[in-house]
């Protein structure tokens, strides 16, 4: 079986070329470094079944090759990514996703979108299930992510409904885990950098804003299982235990054993004040449930990024 | 080194033409471009794609 991985340099493409490895799949990955990098592939360049192209998936997609799934991870995913990329966001969640369903309908491929938790915006609804639509401000800087990615739902539908491609949609919550960028922005890469730099944490607003994080392998395995037996319906992947970020912060000076101190920062706009997922969907069809303890995630990640600081 | 498999499996991103593999570089005789090759990864970017001319 061959995949193809767009994204496959970037965080969760890199883990999931891994793991589609291990599986005894083929795996063409493509990314065009943007916000992937080169070393994430350190570790699957010169497996056997693995091959590279770097290549813009905004632009039209040249395989010649049988493909039995397409899973299409490209995108800028970190708040200040997407900030700083706005059109390239929005490009690659429509013309990107156009290409990659067009590649799909060709090869009559399998296609699997990487959705997020930011299609519901700020949600009005608490613990998010699949059928809430969703509180987006489209012309919001932070909209150009939400958008891009409701848009690319819209799409992958409408290949479905139209041509009957069988598609996939995970909306993934809030991820970490080993390979995250230390200057992505996200809270854990932060905190992380920070506490084990002796720098004071930056928390935003007063911190009583709350996510849920599941760590990389949990995701990675929910993706397997939407794969083989998955629905066309949207799936939430995510580990519903919910935390503040204040507590969070918290945690990972215990974990480091950081004496840094805590700073309060202004809050984002658009900045969701709660984020949960209900992962009923995901227990029910999938059989899948998160299995990595946030303690024990966090433990393995603040390994790599000791590891990383120290140019190990 | 690009493998025989990706080599097969590659077309132009510009026009969907086929392929002519070199030692640094990937052409597209139809719509007369070169692709570089850094590091053994085909960049299949028409950003990057340099013009070719038959004979250069």
């Amino acid at each position: 079986m061959r995949v193809l991985v767009t994204g496959a340099a970037g965080f969760i493409g890199s883990h999931l070329c891994e793991a589609l490895l291990d599986h005894g799949c083929d795996v063409v990955g493509m990314d065009n470094f943007i916000t992937g990098s080169r070393e994430n592939l350190n570790h699957v360049r010169d497996r056997r079944g693995f091959a590279f192209v770097e290549h813009n998936v905004t632009n039209h997609i040249g395989l010649e090759a049988p493909l039995d799934w397409i899973l299409h991870f490209a995108s800028p995913a970190s708040p200040l990514d997407y900030l700083e990329l706005p059109i390239q966001t929005l490009k690659v969640g429509a013309l990107g996703t156009h290409n990659a369903l067009g590649v799909a309908r060709a090869k009559g491929a399998r296609f699997l979108l990487a959705s997020t938790s930011e299609v519901y915006g700020d949600p009005l609804v608490h613990p998010q299930r699949e059928d809430y639509w969703g509180n987006v401000n489209p012309i919001g800087p932070r909209g150009v992510y939400d958008e891009a990615k409701r848009f690319a739902e819209a799409m992958t539908m409408a290949y479905h409904r139209v041509h009957g491609i069988e598609t996939r949609i995970v909306r993934i919550f809030n991820t970490y885990g080993p390979r995250m960028r230390l200057n992505d922005g996200r809270a854990i890469p932060a905190f992380m950098t920070q506490a084990l730099r002796s720098e004071p944490l930056t928390v935003f607003g007063d911190g009583s804003q709350t996510r849920s994080f599941q760590f990389i392998s949990d995701l990675v395995d929910g993706i397997w299982r939407m794969m083989q037996r998955g629905t066309t319906e949207p799936v939430n992947i995510g580990n519903p235990q919910e935390m503040t970020l204040l507590e969070l912060a918290k945690r990972i000076l215990r974990l480091t054993n950081s004496r840094s101190e805590i700073v309060f920062r202004p809050l984002p706009v658009d900045d969701p004040k709660v984020r949960q997922p209900d992962i009923t969907r995901a227990r029910t069809r999938l059989g899948w449930e998160p299995r990595v303890d946030t303690d024990e995630g966090l433990k393995l990640t603040v390994e790599w990024f000791k590891n990383k600081l120290e140019g190990r | 080194m690009i493998d025989e498999e990706l080599k097969a499996i590659l077309v132009c991103p510009a026009c969907k033409g086929d392929l002519l593999f070199e030692e640094t570089r990937i052409i597209c005789q139809a719509c007369r471009k070169a692709y570089p090759i850094r590091d053994g990864i085909p960049v299949m970017l028409i950003s990057e794609a340099q013009p070719w001319a038959p004979g250069a």
